[in-house]
């Protein structure tokens, strides 16, 4: 069931095999797959943890992760967030990953602001 | 002018003491009570609404103990309501006592409440900061909390007025006025109260602070006229010492001789008047205390009861409470640490220019030397002590709504105590006493009293015969027991008849909410008519999804039944009737969804399947009675939806999970490399995943198929469909637990690098698990 496009470069190796289930599930499994995440992933990563990923947002200080400590906690934070869906991923899933942010991190009181609508797809 | 003059007769002269108080003010209070004793009236005015006289014998009831609060109400509305507190500190209460008990005639002076709750009243007026505790449609918060502090309410005039001693505290360097005044007391050289010269001074404020604001100025000169007019009815009816008790800011207005009656004639023409009903209830330290944000309270009636109960030696007395409180809270306290403390205090005071130590200082010095400077124990401590968890008892034999009465009856009859602060109750539904007191809290939720809520228990066995609340009653509950009381005379009633309303109004999904409420608060005549209404709305709803939406709190609601001893069986055939309509409307219902829809679709079925288990779970013998068995019947409908091409992907996913789960299908993983493998967009491969996946970490973790036919397909995708389906998958997998994640993590490893990877028992020694099994099938019930 080999798809027309070009197959994947080394996608028989194990490592690529390993950094995509690390970006499929998260963290957490990093520890069982014993696989590093190079620079470009890492910032897939953090993007997605920022969504999916259960945070304490009350907690203002340190965050689990560096750059996004909270996606709730302010307007830059989420405005920078929008710019890198965008870098990483196609038209359609940013639209759903949008939807999950408003939804999940309960960002509709941040996106009325006027620098943020304007940055929406 | 004067009445001798009138009388014609050389009538003795007329002497009015002015006591400007500070409301709940335990200086205050002491000196008023000397005063009184020494002044000798033949008539009391106390500042507070002049239609609650009635209420006032009341106060000599050994069974009234204050905290306690006259509540006026319009009886048509009673949202439109004020509340009067009093604290046994409070400077009125002890002049009502003191009043009763040396039978001198007692009333209230001040405005009515049919006028300030009258509906078309100019404004509802601003409270003093310690007077009336002022409730209206408008002030009210959308859930009965306290709205903020209006700007308009901290102008400094009103700053002033709300709390005049406090202002002149403040000005001698002291924020604990309380204190300041036992300073003035006691210094003063001869033991007379201070009260003429707190007038004068008053004076001067009122002259330095005239008022702007034409709204507040009216309502303050409508008052006060009314306060006058009380004086000289008084007068009128031949009082000769009259002694008015009422807050400091109003005494330069009110002294004798009076101007003229005609001018507050003229003020009181014409106000709106509304009927009113007034009573006692309870309260409590918590709602007096300023933390309540309206500003009508004290930051420390606790600290305020301390220093009218313990006069002499209120710091040291105060600092060995707090030593005890803390030690029950096993934090170690010595003897010593209370002296240091006491010491530390009046040196502080000593620093600050204060002649007595105040609040500040004792809990400067509770916070470095008892409790060693951590923050959380002086929190404890300020909840416990200085703000207090007393609640006021109102003699039960003061008129209320009838609905009150059969409460207050149940509560003694439960052992139930209507407190403030919060109380966790553990209820286990097989003792009788407990399943009473489990009846009362849902009746009361039917009946919208907020009383007690559902809570989580920290006891582990959460089985269906264990109930947690946690109870917290607040003064303004006795306003909704009263609101309450228009549906019916018991609670029982009433909250049959409040049940009853939704009937007529409500959809599919409050019916078998309220089906269910009525099955917990044992309301068996609701409960009749409820089903009937159910099954009729359920036969006309062609709706499936508000058919799927009402399942599961029947299902609910027929367990509940089952563990209470309830008769369930009209119960079990509605439930019956939506079941086999689901699986009739279901199939057609399924196409033409778009992501969200479908995803909604995926968590009803979730939870129909969950609900059609719990109807199916207790079947163990065949009862002709007893609907048949209707799983089997959804287990068809859910096969009837994989062969369509039609289906959402996350739906066809999931039947595929539920029925491979059931063991109802046999080629599961064969259908998970179909999914994967052929044709569709890759999203639509994310959705299936999704559908089937979503729970389903012990699946991945155990299931070597399963998870080997997903690493393909992960494996196999181009890096442009990798990028489109990761976000999908990951919000599939970040629902797992992060150490289920880590267990999938390491079973991949493993599987790439040919590792063994841990227990995956390929074969069973069967004589061990044949005894282990016998027992797991005793267990579960079965000589099947």
């Amino acid at each position: 069931m080999r798809p027309p496009d070009d197959p994947p470069d080394g996608a028989s190796d194990g490592d690529e095999r390993l950094t995509r289930w690390r970006l499929l599930l998260g963290e957490p499994a990093a520890a069982g797959l014993g696989v590093e995440l190079g620079e470009d992933e890492s910032e897939m990563d953090a993007t997605l943890a920022a969504l999916y990923e259960e945070q304490p947002r009350r907690r203002p200080g340190p965050g689990t992760d560096d750059r996004m400590a909270g996606l709730g906690a302010s307007a830059p934070q989420v405005a920078r967030w929008l710019g890198d869906i965008r870098t990483y991923f196609p038209t359609s899933v940013v639209q759903v990953m949008q939807r999950d942010a408003i939804e999940r991190l309960n960002l509709t009181a941040l996106l009325l602001e006027p620098e943020l609508l304007s940055t929406v797809q | 002018m004067s009445s001798s003059t009138r009388s014609g007769t050389v009538a003795s002269e007329v002497e009015v003491a002015v006591l400007g108080i500070r409301h709940h003010g335990p200086g205050s209070a002491r000196s008023l009570l000397t005063a009184l004793s020494e002044f000798g009236p033949d008539q009391v005015l106390i500042e507070g609404p002049a239609d609650a006289d009635p209420l006032v014998g009341w106060a000599a009831s050994p069974a009234m103990r204050p905290p306690v609060a006259i509540l006026a109400y319009a009886p048509l509305e009673p949202r439109r309501a004020a509340f009067w507190p009093f604290a046994s500190f409070s400077p009125e209460w002890q002049a009502l006592t003191w009043s009763l008990a040396h039978d001198v005639p007692v009333g209230f002076c001040d405005l009515p409440a049919a006028h300030t709750l009258a509906p078309d009243a100019v404004e509802l007026p601003s409270p003093d900061l310690l007077g009336p505790d002022l409730f209206g449609p408008e002030l009210l918060g959308p859930d009965g909390s306290d709205p903020e502090l209006t700007p308009h309410a901290r102008q400094p005039r009103r700053v002033v007025r709300r709390d005049p001693l406090g202002a002149l505290a403040a000005a001698a360097g002291y924020d604990d006025p309380e204190r300041w005044w036992d300073d003035v007391v006691e210094s003063r050289r001869d033991s007379a109260p201070p009260f003429p010269a707190l007038l004068e001074a008053m004076a001067e404020l009122r002259i330095a602070l005239p008022e702007t604001d034409p709204v507040e100025a009216l309502t303050e000169a409508r008052r006060e006229a009314y306060m006058r007019k009380t004086i000289r009815a008084a007068v009128k009816s031949g009082r000769r010492r009259i002694a008015v008790v009422c807050g400091a800011w109003h005494a330069p207005v009110l002294t004798w001789p009076l101007p003229p009656a005609s001018a507050d004639a003229a003020t009181l023409r014409g106000l709106p008047k509304t009927k009113i009903t007034t009573t006692w209830v309870p309260w409590t330290h918590q709602r007096l205390s300023a933390a309540s944000g309206y500003g009508a309270g004290i930051a420390s009636p606790g600290w305020y009861h301390h220093l009218w109960s313990a006069p002499d030696l209120p710091i040291a007395r105060w600092l060995a409470a707090v030593a005890g409180a803390l030690r029950t809270r096993d934090l170690p306290v010595s003897s010593a640490a209370v002296i240091e403390a006491v010491r530390l205090s009046e040196t502080l005071a000593g620093l600050r220019d204060r002649p007595l130590a105040g609040l500040t200082e004792v809990n400067d010095a509770t916070l470095a030397v008892l409790c060693d400077g951590d923050e959380t124990a002086l929190r404890f401590v300020t909840d416990e002590l200085v703000v207090g968890q007393a609640t006021g008892h109102v003699d039960p034999g003061v008129p209320t709504v009838p609905l009150e009465a059969d409460l207050v009856a149940t509560c003694r009859r439960l052992r139930l105590k209507r407190e403030a602060g919060v109380k966790l109750h553990d209820l286990d539904l097989r003792k009788p006493l407990d399943q009473q007191r489990s009846v009362l809290f849902h009746r009361l939720r039917v009946l919208d009293l907020g009383w007690a809520r559902p809570a989580e228990s920290e006891i582990a066995g959460r089985g269906t015969f264990r109930e947690t609340w946690q109870a917290s009653w607040r003064p303004e509950l006795a306003l909704a027991v009263i609101e309450a009381a228009v549906w019916g005379t018991t609670v029982l009633t009433a909250a049959t008849v409040k049940l009853a309303e939704t009937i007529g109004s409500g959809s599919l999904v409050e019916l078998t909410a309220a089906v269910e409420r009525a099955l917990l608060a044992e309301l068996p005549e609701g409960l009749d008519r409820l089903l009937t209404t159910l099954a009729q709305r359920a036969a006309l709803d062609a709706d499936v999804l508000h058919l799927m939406e009402a399942l599961p709190a029947l299902a609910r609601a027929h367990r509940y039944g089952d563990v209470r001893g309830t008769d369930t069986s009209a119960l079990a055939v509605v439930a019956d009737t939506l079941v086999v309509r689901i699986c009739a409307g279901l199939p057609p219902a399924v196409t033409g969804l778009d992501v969200e829809s479908a995803r909604e679709m995926r968590q009803r079925m979730d939870r129909v399947h969950h609900a059609i288990g719990l109807l199916s779970a207790d079947r163990d013998d065949v009862d002709e009675r007893s609907p048949t068995d209707r799983r089997e019947d959804w287990f068809a409908t859910l096969t009837g939806l994989l062969g369509r091409s039609d289906v959402p992907t996350e739906i066809a996913g999931r039947a595929v999970r539920v029925l491979f789960d059931a063991g109802r299908i046999a080629d599961g993983p064969q259908r998970v490399h179909r999914a994967l493998s052929y044709g569709a967009a890759a999203s639509d491969k994310a959705a299936w995943v999704d559908g089937f996946f979503a729970d389903g970490a012990l699946l991945l973790i155990h299931d070597v198929e399963l998870r080997g036919l997903v690493d393909a397909w992960v494996a196999e995708l181009t890096d442009t469909e990798f990028t489109d389906v990761l976000p999908l998958v990951r919000r599939t997998f970040s629902t797992f637990s992060p150490p289920e994640r880590r267990l999938i993590g390491e079973r991949l490893a493993a599987a790439r690098s040919g590792r063994p990877t841990g227990p995956e028992a390929s074969s069973y020694d069967l004589v061990l698990a044949g005894h282990a099994l016998a027992v797991v099938d005793r267990i579960l019930g079965g000589d099947r």
